[in-house]
């Protein structure tokens, strides 16, 4: 099931592991990425801590994590590409992937509809 | 209207203005601080390397060392991005502030709109600045990554007729904007150029400062336009003023536990997790 944060990540989850990666809109605010720091496998990460650092053309930005979780794989690609962030398929754009924290987190975040419903209000 | 701290500092050594940099962006970040826009300058000639850049790989590291050993230059590792940049007969400025103090704008908007007043400076003495997206728009290597900062041009890098002058750049936490950059009287290629690796010489026209772009002024002149230009650009008014006795102390233990440590300057690691 598909989750977007208000910080325009996305937040696939099947099974109680989530992959997280940059929506369009936060690909629009970052520009184009030049480097990702991401956290160690393993890391185990709080709701609303650092997730990982993303560098692009004009500035370095931390991005928090959307729901704790505990993680378990990288986006390898990035470490070479990390200019795959600003893929136009969404799809392509992911982070890492990692084992929920607490499920109820998910409550806090939106559906696709809202996110797009949320995306116009923010805009207007 | 809004006000704006000015902090006006003299010469300090790398590791300690990077420190007091970050310090300016914790207190904005997590106490409320006020919007601060800060002026310093380098105590000895001091390379500053981009958060992620590796110089064992990126640059000419024999040749830094060789620089840092004999020649009384500095080596220190910025928090925000990009290429290297050779601090040396040039004025920097530092500002943070909060999301609220810019409206809703993306990095390159916001990046956009805070180096204005840098243009509108420059062209109080005449020059003919404008952002590389206007002044080099044909130029195909543009947004190309470079291990030094002047060797590249981004869209809104700042330029004066058409090469680029100083080097900016940004570090976002939440809703707080921090940014600094480089205004030179002076840009030595002979030293910088040499650093790069032999995979990537200096491009045709490389980075210029204010005395090679025609500038003559005194540099009271020049800060006294920056601060004038920033008033005008952003709508604000700066009000003298210096750091508080808090934030020196939290950027002597920046300064001592993460940026005078080679283990952050050469390798980016920060064991103490404060970067």
């Amino acid at each position: 099931m598909l989750y977007y944060s208000k910080s325009n990540l996305w937040i696939d989850v099947s099974e109680g592991f989530a992959r997280i990666g940059l929506a369009p809109a936060a690909q629009e605010h970052l520009g184009d990425v030049t480097f990702v720091d991401l956290p160690p496998v393993t890391a185990e990460i709080a709701r609303e801590h650092t997730l990982c650092t993303v560098e692009s053309v004009k500035a370095v930005m931390d991005l928090y994590a959307p729901v704790g979780l505990k993680i378990t794989n990288l986006n390898a690609v990035l470490e070479e590409h990390p200019e795959t962030l600003n893929h136009p398929d969404w799809r392509q754009a992911w982070l890492l992937e990692g084992s929920l924290d607490d499920a109820r987190e998910l409550e806090e975040l939106m559906s696709p509809e809202a996110y797009e419903a949320y995306l116009k209000g923010s805009s207007a | 209207m809004i006000e704006w701290q000015l902090w006006q500092d003299g010469p300090g050594d790398g590791a300690w203005n990077m420190a007091l940099d970050q310090a300016l962006a914790e207190a904005v970040r997590d106490q409320g601080h006020p919007p601060v826009l800060r002026f310093y300058r380098w105590a000895a000639p001091t390379l500053s390397l981009g958060r992620f850049q590796r110089p064992e790989r990126d640059l000419d590291a024999p040749r830094l060392r060789r620089h840092l050993a004999e020649d009384g230059w500095q080596l220190v590792r910025r928090l925000t991005g990009g290429g290297a940049l050779l601090h040396h007969k040039e004025e920097t400025y530092a500002l943070a502030c909060r999301q609220e103090h810019l409206g809703a704008l993306n990095v390159k908007e916001s990046y956009e709109a805070l180096c204005a007043f840098l243009i509108g400076a420059y062209r109080r003495f005449g020059l003919e600045a404008s952002f590389a997206a206007l002044s080099r728009a044909d130029d195909p290597s543009l947004g190309a990554k470079t291990a030094l900062c002047f060797a590249g041009h981004e869209e809104y890098d700042v330029t004066v007729g058409g090469r680029k002058l100083g080097g900016n750049a940004q570090r976002r936490w939440h809703d707080t904007v921090f940014q600094h950059g480089s205004i030179p009287y002076e840009v030595d290629w002979s030293a910088l150029g040499a650093l790069q690796t032999a995979a990537a010489p200096p491009p045709a026209q490389g980075a210029l400062g204010l005395v090679q772009a025609g500038w003559t002024g005194a540099p009271l002149d020049l800060i006294e336009a920056l601060k004038a230009a920033f008033e005008s650009s952003r709508q604000v008014r700066l009000v003298p003023s210096e750091p508080e006795p808090s934030l020196r102390h939290r950027a002597e233990h920046l300064k001592n536990t993460l940026y005078a440590q080679d283990s952050w300057t050469w390798q980016g690691r920060s064991a103490s997790g404060l970067a």
